[in-house]
Order: C-alpha cells, then structure tokens, then sequence
C-alpha cells in the first residue's frame, strides 16, 4: 500500500494470479466493460500477436473520496504461461493483494496447483507467505461443463480457509463480488499492520 | 530502515510534507533548466510520488509510471539473468518525435523523464544525475510523521464498505 499523504490517496496493488487462459484479462476486461466510465482509467495490455499475456494488462480504478482520502485501486494480471515465471515476479513487486484465478474444468486442476506452488515461491522471496497474505480465490469458468465441485477446489486449493468466489468472468459472476472482498481483506491487514508499527514507535 | 524489512512491510515508508515540497522544488529546478515534457518521480512499483508536467502535456502518467517502472524491472532482470550484480543505472527509449530516459535514484524510486528530440541527450544525462544527487539526501532524511492512527478506522472502512458496494458494480 502506498499513501502519498500530500496529494491524500491511498494506492492498492491488486493481482490477478492464476494459470494461463484460466481467466485473468477476462476479470479486467469484464471490469473494464462493466464499471462506471467515470471510475477507471485506460486499460492497457501488453500480449502477444496471439492475443496472450506476455507481461501484463493493467487498469487504474478509484472511488469516492472518503473522509477526503481518494482509494485508487490499480489492477494488473500476470502471464499466466509456465515459462513467464520472471515476469511474475516482476508483477508482483509491491503487490498488496491477490485475486488466484483459479479454472474449474477437471484437466486443469494440476496447473492450478503448479502456479499456486509459483505464487508461494514468489511471495517468499519477497518475505511474504500465503498463509499470513490477502488473498482471495476465484473459481472461474463455473459456466462450463466438466468441472469440479466448490468442495473439492477448496480441499486442494484454499489451504489457507481464505474467501472464494464460484466465477464466470465472461458472465460477470464473481468478478465486483472477488475484488471487493480482496480489497476489504488489504484493508484488514493494513489496519493491523499500523498498529503493530505504531506499538513499536511508542 | 532495512531493505529486507522495507519489503516486508505492507505500508511504505512515510514521506514528509517537507519531503515532497523538496522534491517538487528539485524538479521544478530540473524543468527549468531543460526542455521537459515530463519529469515523474516513481517508486519501484510504479506509483508516482511527485511530478513535473509542462502545461498541456496531455500524456497519461499513472499509465506512463507504471510501464515504466515495468520496464525498468524488466532491464534489471534482464541484468540479473546475465550475472550484473547491479541494478541498471538507466534506460533510454528512443522515440521520432520524443525520447523517454529512466534513472535509478536508489533501491526504491527512480526517475522519468519524457523530452523532445531536440533536447541534447548529454545535457539530460548531466542534469538528472545531478537532479538525483539532489534527491538521495532528501529521501533519506527521517521524516518524524506518524501515520494518522485513525486513517483505517472504523468509521472509514465502513464508509469505504459502502464505497465499494456502490462503485464497484455494474454500471447502468
């Protein structure tokens, strides 16, 4: 979280993790398209001719001043191919919450665990762990046939009881529900954090 | 404060009002020296915390910061993967008509500058290194600001509750 105490905006970084094509530029194009004109920036991508995620897509969103703070919420997805793990890592520099994007279909379940194993690696680089991180789970593509039971994703994937979401990023189901969870839990861990800051400077 | 605890933190170190008025008049002092579109000061994950914009520059800085510091990470990267034991000092991105130069200021913030073709390179080189000698000591300085200990209280992450349900939802 970045607070420029000057201009009185509160910055949050929010990524949207998960394998590749499992739905990640789907959530911000959905946002994109869905959201009040008046509330985001521009949405940036950059991919490849093929019209996959080589580094990220990006889109600023902000709402109503509050108490005369502006919360901007800037929100980027990452590659999702197994061999962009660097640009990951690039993504993910000051991250502040995560949205995993998780695929629902059956064949898929391995390659969410592979690049929830990648986050981890990630995070702990970074000092960080999963279990003590925001973090919420988006079960997407619940609109497709052969997928697997809520119960059965949380049991392999939501190690941590963390809030999931059953999704549709091309219906919109799940998409505002996800982000505003996330960005309630970043809220959550902020607060406690300042406090500890603030017990340690008294 | 310790890199490897800076990292850890959620929130950033604090910057003073004194800080940022520093900071501001360090760069107005650059602009006035060189032909500038636009100078930003950024951290490293691309959020801008002071800038310098010439009147009617139209360009879109938080977009501007965030590929930038992007890029930047990138190039460092690239650095690593080759065995450079250092960050990169800086970037240059030649365009037609504009040229974008990105410096290190140090492990946190660098510095971007947009500026026409015309404007000589070496003069650009010369006064930002100076402009960033300029700003280290100002970035260091222990700024004694607390965080507003109410700024997350209860009263506003109920406000930014409702905040949310009314934003982030589908527009009609």
């Amino acid at each position: 979280m970045f607070i420029n105490w000057m201009l009185q905006e509160i910055h949050l970084k929010l990524v949207y993790y998960g394998p590749g094509l499992s739905g990640k530029t789907e959530n911000m194009n959905y946002i994109y398209s869905h959201i009040d004109p008046a509330l985001k920036g521009d949405l940036i991508s950059l991919k490849t001719k093929e019209d996959r995620t080589i580094f990220f897509d990006f889109l600023q969103l902000e709402v109503g001043a509050i108490d005369g703070k502006k919360p901007k919420f800037n929100l980027y997805t990452v590659p999702g191919q197994v061999n962009y793990s660097l640009s990951r890592k690039i993504v993910l520099n000051g991250v502040d919450g995560i949205i995993f994007v998780a695929d629902s279909q059956k064949e898929m379940m391995n390659a969410n665990l592979d690049t929830l194993l990648d986050l981890e690696k990630h995070l702990i680089a970074d000092g960080k762990t999963l279990e003590d991180f925001p973090w919420v789970l988006q079960y997407n593509k619940r609109d497709l046939p052969n997928i697997v039971s809520i119960d059965e994703m949380n049991e392999k994937l939501n190690l941590f009881g963390v809030p999931h979401f059953p999704a549709s990023a091309v219906t919109g189901q799940g998409v505002f529900p996800a982000l505003k969870e996330l960005i309630k839990q970043v809220v959550i861990k902020t607060k406690q954090q300042m406090t500890v800051q603030q017990e340690k400077r008294a | 404060m310790h890199s490897s605890e800076y990292q850890r933190d959620t929130v950033e170190p604090i910057l003073s009002r004194e800080q940022f008025v520093s900071i501001s008049d360090t760069l107005a002092a650059l602009a006035g020296k060189l032909r500038i579109e636009a100078m930003l000061l950024v951290n490293s994950s691309g959020r801008i915390i002071a800038s310098n914009i010439k009147t009617g520059w139209r360009g879109d800085m938080t977009l501007l910061a965030t590929l930038a510091a992007s890029s930047f990470s990138a190039a460092n990267e690239m650095g690593r993967v080759l065995g450079e034991r250092e960050h990169f000092k800086m970037i240059l991105h030649e365009g037609a008509n504009r040229n974008i130069f990105v410096s290190t200021v140090n492990s946190h913030y660098f510095l971007i500058v947009v500026f026409e073709k015309g404007v000589a390179l070496g003069m650009v080189r010369l006064l930002t290194k100076k402009t960033i000698q300029e700003l280290v000591p100002i970035l260091k300085l222990k700024t004694g600001e607390k965080y507003p200990e109410n700024i997350f209280d209860g009263r506003f992450t109920s406000q930014l509750d409702d905040e949310l349900d009314r934003s982030l939802t589908e527009f009609s």
